[in-house]
């Protein structure tokens, strides 16, 4: 017989049996929804999983493929990344450079002396991204030697640190621009040494001519020798500007840099051209200082192509009836010299750009133009080199003033 | 009358510098190549005016020969060219030269007034670290 509170008992234990059934239930349910969860969790991470394979992908033949060479390194400067094109720059084949530090694979040079991996490849800085070194040319040897001109960049990206990259270099090969550069320097040079033999005969012979005939000639004869005594100088210096440009390029142009007369040498550049501004109508005043000017230390001789490029500019520029005025002042610790003109002028618009090689304000068959769009960079190029500047101020038919200002000389410098 | 030798292949400026040095009072033999410019070397020249692109031995090799006779060595020898590159002026004052003049820049009245400066003092050396030429 089973009593009334047994059967209680047994209800409510059949309950609690249903509830718990009903929580297993429950259970099942929510581990089959993660269940699917997951397996959809598996399935994109293999899609991703794939998909950084094909990136990966992507990125390596993009790296064999570029002409320029990439090299990556890690935080120890040892090699990681090292493509087809860096095996053709530097003769190694990239099996026997991965996992060795970079300074023992390629030495990088500029202007001769050696640049050291730390400047070329810096030490990782946290959070920077973007290009840490970059420089147009540089030399570098690789296998056996094997030299070549290179455009270098190093970069370095935000989680270089946490993924031990170090820096990633791309090496632009301009080996064969420079052969070429080397080449038309070489040629310039030559030329000019030619050009200079028989500009010593024309030179030489129209001296001994206007020493030993000019008293025998009527005035026509005396012009036609004396233009051909300004032509020749003026193809002479056409000739040395040629020069000076190779050497300015080949970084071999050089001043040497003597106590000067400044005022002698400004009588004397004038005096050079007065023919020319007897010849052409124009009239020259000079304004000097009427004391003596303290000391300025110049190259004569490269001071002078400075001087002769602004007056036969002035010259050049200025037709029958024009003025110009060459004028020497003290202003500070600085002797300023100023060529001014009261010729055509300049354009505003040209006037930044009138000390770029080669530029030139007018097209060549227009009228006014003339020149080779050398001597106003190659007066640039001397003045700063004698720690000075050179600077224009121009009107448009009014006229220009061009001036330079050389330091004056201290003793302290010594 | 002080006698200068001008070793010279291109007949213009030979010519041309022979007047301006005749002019000037000076008795002038030349020489057109470096064989012929040794020879003449031992008449004897108060000074020795020296081109070196020459047929031949080039100047800066008869520079060398003349440094290594021992009747010529002590005659002051200026090179007269129109080359300009800084390692062939070195080469030309370690070979012996005393003197270096470009051809182009040098007027016919400052060629006078140099070579009267070595004909006076015939152990004067020019300093070529301070020549600029190129």
């Amino acid at each position: 017989m089973v009593s009334s509170d047994s059967y209680e008992e047994l209800a409510k234990k059949l309950k609690l049996i249903d509830q718990q059934n009903k929580q297993l239930d429950d259970a099942t349910k929510i581990l089959i929804e993660r269940d699917f969860e997951l397996r959809k969790a598996y399935d994109e991470l293999e899609k991703e999983k794939e998909q950084v394979a094909a990136e990966r992908n992507k990125f390596l033949v993009a790296l064999q493929s570029i002409s320029d060479a990439v090299i990556a390194v890690d935080l120890d400067w040892n090699i990681i990344i090292f493509n087809k094109a860096a095996e053709n720059l530097t003769g190694y084949a990239v099996e026997d450079v991965l996992g060795k530090p970079i300074f023992s694979v390629i030495k990088v040079f500029e202007n001769g002396a050696q640049v050291p991996y730390t400047t070329y490849s810096p030490k990782i800085i946290s959070g920077f991204e973007g290009v840490v070194f970059s420089k147009p040319i540089l030399r570098i040897c690789g296998l056996n030697n094997k030299e070549s001109f290179v455009q270098l960049i190093a970069a370095q990206i935000t989680e270089g640190s946490s993924v031990k990259l170090g820096s990633i270099l791309t090496l632009h090969d301009i080996t064969e621009e420079q052969e070429l550069e080397r080449m038309k320097l070489d040629f310039v040079s030559m030329a000019a040494h030619e050009l200079r033999t028989p500009l010593t005969s024309i030179k030489g012979y129209i001296y001994i001519f206007i020493r030993d005939y000019l008293k025998f000639m009527d005035e026509k004869q005396a012009t036609i020798l004396q233009r051909m005594d300004i032509s020749a100088q003026k193809l002479a210096s056409l000739v040395e500007n040629l020069l000076n440009i190779a050497r300015i390029e080949r970084g071999t142009f050089t001043v040497n840099l003597q106590p000067a007369d400044w005022t002698a040498l400004i009588k004397g550049a004038v005096s050079e051209v007065m023919a020319q501004v007897k010849d052409k109508g124009l009239e020259l005043t000079l304004d000097l200082p009427p004391v003596g000017l303290p000391e300025v230390r110049v190259d004569r001789l490269r001071i002078n192509e400075v001087l002769s490029n602004l007056l036969t500019n002035a010259i050049n520029y200025s037709v029958s009836g024009g003025k110009i005025k060459v004028a020497v002042k003290l202003q500070g610790d600085e002797v300023i010299t100023q060529v001014s003109d009261t010729g055509q002028g300049i354009p505003q618009e040209a006037l930044p750009h009138l000390f770029t090689k080669f530029f030139r304000v007018s097209g060549p068959l227009e009228q006014g133009s003339k020149g080779t769009g050398l001597g106003l960079y190659i007066a640039k190029s001397i003045t700063l080199m004698h720690h000075g500047r050179i600077w224009v101020d121009s009107q448009l038919n009014k006229g220009s003033t061009f001036s330079f200002a050389l330091p004056v000389y201290r003793e302290e410098e010594k | 009358m002080k006698k200068i030798l001008l070793i010279e292949d291109e007949y213009f400026i030979s010519d041309l510098y022979k007047k301006i040095l005749q002019d000037a009072g000076f008795e002038v033999i030349t020489a057109m190549d470096g064989e012929q410019g040794l020879q003449k070397a031992k008449l004897g020249p108060d000074l020795i005016l020296l081109d070196i692109m020459l047929p031949g031995l080039n100047g800066l090799q008869l520079l060398q020969k003349l440094k290594a006779e021992n009747s010529v060595k002590n005659i002051p020898v200026v090179l007269i060219t129109n080359l300009a590159q800084a390692n062939i002026i070195k080469e030309a004052f370690n070979l012996g030269a005393c003197g270096y003049f470009l051809k182009v820049r040098l007027k016919p009245e400052d060629l006078i007034e140099q070579v009267n400066i070595f004909l006076t003092n015939p152990n004067f050396k020019m300093d070529y670290e301070k020549l600029v030429f190129d």
